[in-house]
């Protein structure tokens, strides 16, 4: 049986291992043959989409795991608008709004608010969620 | 849909409490049918007596209180922890209703989408 997915990450990619784990979790799932509705990044797993997270060389960069997996598969990854803002994550749009001077949201990733999280455990046949309750 | 949010956290000591809160708000926006349990240290969001200006966060009763104008009547804490933490009802917010473990389990079994936070 064939079933679709809803991830939420809300941990941070350095801190925390929930957005790795999300990570393996997105593509065991897909390599299964199953789908992922959407995966939406809230709280503090909203810096997975930072461009200028910039680990050492032989460290894995998460940003740049979820890119090449949302290249290969086509998967919607969604950051929540509220947490990102609050936490300095923006792109190109929300910059010009806020007239930042910069933006660091990495290509992949779009803005998104929470009615899409709602939507996707709507729409999902299952909801998982990745981020530890203890930071 | 029956959207079960279970809290876990106290309201201030971490941004959690506050934007699940907001993404349980979110859900009831789109029509589905919304339940929050304020579990374990989850019940201190309930307080009547709150006071959040030496933390200089936004006080978060506003939220509580303005949970039944998106018509989320179903708020919860646990019989348990009302006497674990010497919270007794009177202290509490008087739309949030004490749930027995028994109801709490069928309050889980009913619901469609269980989110915890």
């Amino acid at each position: 049986m064939s079933l679709s997915f809803a991830l939420l990450v809300s941990g941070q990619p350095c801190t925390d291992q929930a957005s790795l784990s999300a990570l393996r979790f997105c593509k065991a799932a897909l390599d299964s043959g199953h789908s992922v509705y959407r995966v939406f990044f809230f709280n503090d797993g909203v810096h997975c989409a930072s461009r200028f997270i910039t680990p050492p060389q032989d460290e894995i960069s998460v940003p740049k795991q979820w890119q090449a997996l949302q290249q290969e598969f086509a998967i919607d990854l969604v950051v929540c608008v509220s947490s990102a803002l609050r936490r300095g994550i923006v792109d190109a749009k929300e910059a010009e709004r806020y007239e930042l001077g910069g933006h660091n949201m990495a290509d992949g990733f779009t803005i998104g608010g929470l009615g899409q999280w709602v939507d996707a455990c709507i729409q999902a046949d299952r909801v998982v969620r990745f981020g530890s309750n203890t930071q | 849909m029956k959207f079960l949010y279970i809290f876990t956290r106290s309201a201030y000591g971490n941004s959690i409490a506050r934007e699940a809160l907001d993404m349980a708000l979110a859900s009831a926006a789109f029509d589905q049918e919304v339940s929050l349990v304020f579990a374990q240290e989850a019940i201190y969001q309930l307080v009547m007596q709150q006071n959040s200006a030496n933390t200089e966060k936004k006080p978060h009763l506003g939220v509580i209180n303005a949970l039944p104008l998106y018509d989320i009547d179903d708020i919860y804490y646990l019989a348990e922890d009302s006497s674990t933490y010497n919270l007794p009802p009177a202290a509490l917010v008087p739309q949030a209703k004490a749930l027995s473990a028994e109801q709490f389990s069928s309050l889980m079994s009913s619901a469609d989408r269980i989110q915890s936070f």
